[in-house]
């Protein structure tokens, strides 16, 4: 009888446990679940619903990290720079060592053009995690356009090292070796920067200027017009134009 | 002659059958052959890093660079073998991942081994082992280019070794574990445990004894060396040593705000996960079906250890070994733990699930007609089955849940 007694009574227990256990985790589950239908919707381009699921993860939970990061990254995807950053912020607020938070934020400086404030929040990223690429490659971009370039090189050289299939790196450094007076570095992470990235207007203007300085004048102009067909912006037709046209005299 | 080849051919299927039925080892050589295939089937699945891969991975990159890894916080025997998996495969998902897979696999056959040296019923290793096998947590570390499935390993074949009263090479073994990640250093306490508990040769000290002094010979010898080797320039050792546990300590809850961090207790009381990935889908998550019957396992291994039980014992020592000083360095240091620091603990859960299981088995085969005999294979059936369906849905073999679970919008 005992026995028997027993039998019925464990698994009412386990079950009741087991119920009580699940619940006191409900909300984070729920939280997970959105951000995860969020990810699968945003990798379908269904950015909105994507921004509705994250927003629903940090209702249930207020200081759910990894929502503001996922909804900072979507609005940079989006070119809202200004929102990406206000995300951020709040993600620092919650938790100022959340590498993810300087990040972002200095990718969003980048993009801004704000290239000192791009440079110290990749700087206080690398003081909380020093193995990511991305504040390297950032480092690397914002001194490559403020001219630095040997800075550039250095940090470019070491995101590579990190990630070596990231096609920007390349770029950035191939750019800043053709600008330091060495074009047979450049050509080579140039050529690099196009085999990744064969869409990068820029690689070919670079790489048209390389090959002028290493005396290929047929190369140069096969890529300053490969550049023009991509459609760059007015600025930077002009002065592709103009090295064509030294070119053909 | 087409109707004597279909005279034949049956029979001599019928004879491979039988067999393979009657090899010892078919049901383990199947679970392996499974284990590795399904590992390879999803090792390219995704070309992002999976949680803490982007550190081993990142290091191993430093190094084939000539640069000096950034970082430092755990030896580096699991370290290389992903720097080696690079090396032979190239840096992409199989350079990654290929040697957690292999050593993933090599621990299906290391823990159905260590099953079978505890003696316990013929069955019951096998069960014990189609457990571990299709254990989720289990599967997604050894997916994953981290540092813990090498750990468990070395921590595995160390208890093999010293069941089979090797205590040198179980020596070797731990102290090769502790230097994938320094929780292998538990795997010792483990030994001790089976060592002070273990019903046979319970004067036997120089087994312990040998035991201890391999393991700390071959853990100073080996440390020294391989950090050396690993960072390319002889290291004083406890320098070193005073580095990594001034890092690893700097890691506390009230330092740091870890959402995907959780305590010892709750990987007991809670069910607790970690998303690496949720496309696809890559949850550290230990499966339902062993969270949901851990406290009523690890009763069971007290009243089993209690009666003298080789299998409780063993299960229990490995239970206090690998679990209870984390615990008790949680309480004391507020260091921030994951749920896969659980992974090397679950072994000691599947020894006694496997032997619960058979037992269920042999009941129902002594009693067939009657409705406990009846209920104890029903149990079984539901359990396996149960099992297999969690494993479906949460590994990352199974379409992500995200993909399909209704959220009401």
């Amino acid at each position: 009888m005992k026995k028997k007694t027993c039998l019925f009574i464990l698994p009412i227990i386990l079950l009741i446990f087991i119920t009580i256990s699940i619940r006191s985790v409900s909300s984070r589950l729920l939280a997970d679940l959105h951000l995860g239908r969020g990810t699968y919707l945003e990798a379908n381009n269904l950015y909105e619903n994507a921004l509705q699921q994250y927003s629903l993860a940090i209702q249930l939970i207020p200081d759910f990290q990894q929502g503001y990061t996922a909804r900072a990254s979507l609005h940079i995807k989006l070119g809202n720079y200004a929102e990406a950053i206000r995300e951020c912020d709040a993600l620092l607020s919650i938790n100022s060592l959340n590498p993810n938070g300087h990040i972002l934020k200095a990718v969003c400086y980048l993009n801004l053009g704000k290239y000192e404030e791009a440079i110290y929040e990749s700087n206080l990223a690398n003081s909380v995690v020093n193995i990511y690429d991305i504040p390297y490659s950032v480092r690397g971009a914002a001194f490559f356009e403020t001219q630095r370039f040997s800075e550039a090189v250095r940090e470019t050289s070491m995101a590579i090292i990190l990630n070596p299939n990231e096609p920007t790196n390349y770029f950035v450094r191939g750019a800043s070796y053709y600008n330091e007076g060495l074009p047979e570095k450049a050509l080579a992470d140039l050529n690099k920067a196009i085999e990744l990235n064969p869409a990068n207007a820029r690689s070919y203007y670079y790489r048209g200027l390389t090959y002028i300085s290493l005396n290929s004048p047929d190369l140069a102009y096969a890529d300053l017009t490969t550049f023009l067909k991509m459609d760059p912006s007015p600025e930077w037709r002009i002065k592709a134009q103009q090295f064509l046209l030294s070119l053909t005299r | 002659m087409l109707k004597d080849l279909r005279q034949k051919t049956p029979y001599r299927i019928r004879t491979l059958i039988i067999r393979i039925n009657r090899y010892p080892y078919a049901g383990v050589i199947f679970l392996v052959l499974l284990t590795l295939a399904m590992h390879l089937t999803i090792i390219n699945n995704t070309k992002s890093y999976l949680f803490d891969e982007g550190y081993y991975v990142a290091d191993a990159r430093l190094v084939m660079a000539g640069q000096p890894p950034l970082n430092l916080e755990h030896p580096p025997v699991g370290k290389f073998f992903i720097l080696n998996g690079i090396r032979l495969f190239g840096d992409n998902p199989w350079g990654w991942r290929f040697f957690s897979a292999i050593s993933g696999t090599i621990c299906v056959a290391l823990f159905y081994f260590i099953c079978r040296r505890l003696k316990m019923r013929s069955g019951a290793p096998f069960m014990a082992t189609f457990v571990f096998a299709l254990e989720n947590l289990n599967f997604v570390q050894s997916s994953t280019a981290m540092l813990d499935v090498y750990m468990v390993t070395f921590m595995m074949a160390g208890f093999l070794c010293f069941l089979y009263d090797r205590p040198l090479a179980a020596g070797l073994c731990i102290a090769g574990s502790a230097l994938c990640k320094f929780t292998g250093i538990l795997g010792a306490c483990t030994v001790f445990f089976w060592w002070l508990f273990r019903p046979e040769q319970r004067r036997n000290t120089s087994s312990i004894v040998i035991f201890v002094c391999s393991f700390f010979v071959f853990f100073a010898l080996l440390f020294w060396l391989l950090y050396s080797l690993y960072l390319g320039d002889w290291v004083n050792p406890t320098e070193r040593l005073k580095e990594i546990f001034k890092q690893a300590s700097g890691l506390t809850y009230t330092g740091t705000i870890q959402y995907n961090a959780s305590r010892p207790w709750q990987w007991i009381l809670q069910p607790v996960w970690m998303v690496y990935s949720f496309i696809p889908q890559y949850i550290a998550m230990v499966s339902p079906t062993i969270w949901a019957v851990m406290i009523p396992i690890i009763i069971y291994a007290v009243y089993l250890f209690s009666r003298g039980n080789r299998t409780g014992i063993f299960s229990l020592a490995w239970f206090a070994g690998t679990y209870l000083p984390v615990l008790i360095a949680v309480l004391l240091t507020d260091r921030v733990t994951f749920i896969y620091y659980f992974y090397p603990v679950l072994g000691s859960f599947y020894i006694i699930i496997g032997y619960v299981l058979s037992e269920l088995i042999v009941y129902w085969q002594e009693n067939k007609n009657t409705q406990g005999g009846q209920l104890a294979l029903i149990c079984t059936i539901f359990y396996l089955t149960a099992h297999v369906m969690t494993f479906i849905y949460l590994s990352p073999l199974g379409v992500p849940l995200v993909k399909w679970l209704p959220l009401g919008i």
